[in-house]
């Protein structure tokens, strides 16, 4: 394997909202290789998109980071500077997003939309940036680019919409794409066309890849590790085909079994944060808790090639 | 046959004079009892299909037959009792519930509207109701922007089935929820209609869904219904290539293919299909029996 | 893309809505007391006298005739007589039009370019002490009537300070910018609701355009801010005010006609004012029929302007 390309250390980050606090992320830590793909899988809530804005130094004015690093290429990006990190982003680590419609400008064409990455960020004169941008259309899966250069947004349709978006992101070559629920919105149609054309992308340009969801249905098959999320915390880290044979944190089987069947019967999870404090975040759910459960909340244990926040795997 | 729909077809005129044939002369039985998915892709005219057929919105040809009746025809009074009979949850369970009223008034408001329980019962029919759907009494009293997103489809479930209809259209109940959610939300849908013997037009992009929860499923495409067929029979052969399209995408493999465009003549499905005869770009196929199955295609037909 | 069906409706709903203004500016007159003959000749003139004078006038028709003689010439492009100078009301007009017309659209200017920075800045900047004080100031502009607002400006700005002349006119045709600077204070005091409304919708727009996707999308680009601003926050932020701003012309034509009088500025709204007094019927008529066809074409303007500038619905 390669060197990591990016790692997030034990993040936390929280928001203030009158009248309290909310946790977003507690303790975090991810790590993606040089030319790998990682799959972050929780619920509405767990601080998946969080963790991607993080990365991008995008998270809005209510938000502060209360501890952590997150390293690219061994760089603090919490450490650069505004102007520094504008020459990061997009550049070197690149977003999408999960509604494509709202993501793109209603007031600009796909074309003014590409343009001004090449002319501004990589600065292209015009002729030059006119041709670059009908590639990477080309590139995203748009075969005719020319239909679709002069349209506005809302003119396209949901799968289109983002492949455009994909397009605005891989325009400057990063090294690692953030994808979050690039398919949630999509139809099942849209959702595998754009997954394949994900994989593709990053084999051949050997793009980095985190790919977020809320169902391992869209991760799987893409990603060499997954790394599930749960109230702001990891809860289990796996390789991709270990995860699916053998979960172990209750959650993770949770998702598992939604995964496999269609129908799951069983205790009603509820959004926002569980009412006990200090113990287990899972503990109301979980069929089978402990007495330690109740009194602290687990660390990450080592188990199966990952990891699993667990006092059942304690060893 | 509970439903039938016979040459549906709604017409939307653009601004700028065109027109998009949102659906376009669709025939379409639901029987008792029965569950129905109707798939497509977004876009495709599923949801006014659904609006059609419950005279949410007026078709610009064809009939709908609720029970014998003419719906199509119905207005006033006589169509305001057949409507507590049919009923419907929406995909987006954030638009879909009046911010400024409780669960308890959210619910109890059909029963009230239509005077269907007296008014000491109201409250006790509103508790059993979020009961079933797996909510304790202590949600009576909050409001939709304190629930969550499964939890607010579960109250708008719970205030579909509150006036007892014989006819319920589910359209992407699941979509905008997590997976875990889903599922859930899903088995209370089966459990639901199979004790109340609700008939079930179940609609959804994600074939995989329609096939868990459905005996019977009709794939519509760009307005057109192009392939009708049992569950099992149309995943182990299916005939149109789009359905074909769709149980691959469903299982993961798919080339990342081009979006494709409008066509004005001929089979609409032809500029993504991998079988088109010359006779696609002329004449567009009509669903017609084929062993038994319903199909609109060319290459099946011939 | 704008139909011409959509453009027929509209232009008929104008001709309708333009047809009830005939009505109500012909008969509101003649329900108020008194009437031309009275005016002209005093209260205490003889009844022959009065009825002499009402012959040659032409008000001692019965009231439908009247109105319908006036609709007809109307139709022909004539808008009758002033009663007492005897001069057509189309010269009237075309004499006092361009004044009014002059001092809306500088109103206007003032309130472009005050509000759209004043409400990015209060939005961008929203929380600091900055942004409430500004927030407070276009509050005030609101709130005060726009003719007590002028006569304060007469007295700081022209009394105290001398900055301003505070009446004297100059016509635009004898030195334009002493023309622009006797109307400026005038100008300033119409303009002062319309900054107060459109800062308030230029920041509650920028808000809501900074907190959308297509923003973070923007930055996640590494686009500098400057463009970002621009071209996603404001272009996107300036659709509803622009809007906005084209209905405040038809807003500012009612208050020049207070303005006017108080800064004495020879435009449309002294001349109604002073005709009305005088029951000078077919001038304030004909006033008041183009005071309503210019408020109904600027709302007509804005929703086109909407139209254009949203690709949305431009491209339905």
């Amino acid at each position: 394997m390669g060197s990591r390309i990016l790692s997030v250390e034990s993040l936390s980050v929280k928001y203030r909202a009158n009248p309290r606090e909310i946790h977003a992320l507690r303790d975090v830590s991810i790590g993606l290789e040089r030319g790998s793909s990682l799959g972050v899988v929780g619920g509405s809530g767990s601080g998946k998109t969080t963790l991607c804005l993080s990365v991008m130094r995008l998270l809005p004015k209510n938000a502060v980071v209360e501890s952590g690093r997150i390293l690219l290429d061994g760089v603090d990006l919490l450490s650069l500077s505004e102007e520094e990190m504008r020459s990061v982003r997009g550049k070197r680590v690149s977003m999408i997003f999960q509604n494509p419609h709202t993501s793109l400008n209603p007031t600009a064409t796909v074309e003014q939309h590409l343009l001004e990455v090449y002319e501004l960020k990589l600065g292209m004169g015009a002729g030059e940036a006119r041709q670059s941008a009908r590639e990477v259309l080309r590139e995203a899966g748009i075969d005719h680019p020319q239909d679709v250069l002069s349209k506005y947004p809302h003119q396209l349709s949901g799968g289109l919409a983002q492949r455009v978006l994909i397009a605005l992101a891989i325009a400057q070559s990063p090294e690692v794409l953030i994808a979050d629920e690039p398919t949630s919105a999509l139809d099942a149609v849209a959702t595998s066309r754009i997954t394949s054309l994900l994989k593709k992308l990053c084999d051949r340009r050997g793009m980095s890849l985190v790919m977020v969801s809320h169902d391992l249905r869209t991760v799987l098959g893409l990603v060499d590790e997954v790394v599930v999320m749960l109230f702001g915390q990891v809860v289990e880290r796996a390789p991709a085909d270990r995860l699916l044979k053998r979960p172990l944190h209750p959650y993770t089987k949770l998702l598992v079994s939604a995964y496999r069947d269609v129908f799951w019967r069983g205790v009603v999870i509820r959004n926002g944060l569980p009412s006990n404090r200090g113990g287990c975040v899972f503990l109301e759910s979980c069929p089978h808790p402990l007495d330690v459960c109740r009194e602290a909340s687990p660390p990450l244990f080592e188990a199966g090639c990952g990891a699993v926040r667990c006092f059942a795997y304690a060893r | 046959m509970l439903v039938e729909a016979r040459g549906l077809t709604k017409w939307y005129r653009l601004g700028g004079g065109g027109v998009v044939r949102a659906v376009d002369g669709v025939d379409l039985g639901i029987a008792r009892g029965e569950c129905l998915g109707l798939v497509g892709e977004s876009g495709c005219g599923k949801t006014t299909l659904a609006l059609l057929l419950l005279k949410l919105v007026k078709p610009t040809k064809g009939s709908v037959f609720f029970d014998g009746v003419e719906l199509t025809k119905l207005s006033g009074r006589r169509l305001r009792r057949l409507r507590k009979r049919m009923q419907i949850v929406f995909q987006d369970p954030y638009s879909s519930l009046n911010p400024w009223m409780s669960v308890e008034q959210l619910i109890s408001e059909p029963m009230r509207v239509h005077k269907l329980v007296h008014k000491e019962e109201i409250r006790d029919r509103v508790v059993e109701l979020l009961e079933s759907v797996g909510l304790s009494d202590e949600y009576l009293s909050k409001y939709p922007h304190q629930l969550s997103g499964g939890e607010r489809q579960r109250v708008a479930i719970a205030r579909a089935l509150s006036t007892n209809p014989e006819f319920l259209v589910a359209d992407e109940p699941v979509s905008n929820l997590d997976s875990v959610m889903r599922a859930q939300l899903l088995s209370l849908i089966d459990d639901l209609r199979r004790e109340r013997g609700v008939t079930l037009l179940f609609i959804t992009h994600d074939l995989i869904l329609a096939r868990a929860l459905c005996s019977r499923i009709a794939v519509m495409y760009r307005g057109k219904l192009v392939e009708v067929c049992e569950t099992e029979e149309l995943f182990e052969k299916p005939l149109h290539p789009y359905t074909n399209e769709l149980i691959n995408s469903a299982k993961g493999v798919c080339e990342p293919a081009a979006e494709s465009e409008v066509v004005e003549r001929g089979c609409r499905y032809r500029p993504r299909c991998p079988h088109a005869l010359r006779i696609c770009e002329e004449i567009e196929p009509t669903l017609s029996e084929v062993d038994g199955r319903m199909v609109a295609c060319h290459a099946v037909l011939t | 893309m704008v139909s011409a069906r959509y453009l027929a409706k509209r232009l008929g709903s104008i001709a309708l809505t333009v047809f009830f203004i005939t009505l109500i500016a012909f008969f509101v007159v003649r329900v108020l007391p008194g009437d031309p003959a009275v005016a002209l000749l005093g209260e205490d003139a003889s009844p022959q006298e009065l009825a002499a004078w009402r012959k040659k006038l032409g008000v001692d028709k019965p009231l439908m005739q009247q109105y319908v003689d006036w609709l007809r010439s109307l139709v022909r492009g004539d808008l009758g007589k002033s009663v007492f100078t005897g001069k057509p009301v189309i010269e009237l007009l075309a004499t006092r039009l361009p004044l009014t017309a002059l001092l809306t659209i500088y109103a206007m200017a003032l309130a472009i370019a005050i509000s759209i920075p004043l409400g990015t800045l209060i939005a961008i900047r929203r929380g600091t002490w900055l942004a409430v004080a500004l927030s407070s100031i276009s509050l005030i502009g609101v709130s005060i009537p726009n003719f007590w607002l002028g006569i304060v400006l007469i007295m700081v700005f022209s009394v105290l300070l001398r900055l301003f002349p505070a009446y004297g006119f100059v016509s635009p045709l004898e030195n334009p910018l002493r023309c622009l600077a006797s109307l400026f204070l005038p100008a300033l005091a119409l303009a002062s609701y319309a900054i107060g409304v459109l800062t308030r919708q230029v920041y509650s727009s920028v808000l809501e355009a900074l907190s959308q996707d297509f923003v973070v999308a923007a930055r996640s680009r590494g686009l500098p801010e400057r463009v970002v601003l621009v071209r996603y926050v404001l272009r996107n932020a300036l659709i509803p005010a622009v809007t906005m701003a084209a209905i405040l012309v038809g807003y500012f034509l009612g208050g020049s006609i207070l303005i006017e009088t108080v800064f004495a500025i020879p435009g449309m709204g002294t001349m109604l004012l002073k005709s009305a007094l005088s029951r000078d019927y077919y001038v304030v008529q004909g006033f008041v029929l183009v005071y309503a066809l210019l408020f109904a074409l600027s709302n007509f303007a804005s929703d086109l302007l909407y139209t254009w500038l949203n690709p949305k619905v431009r491209y339905g």
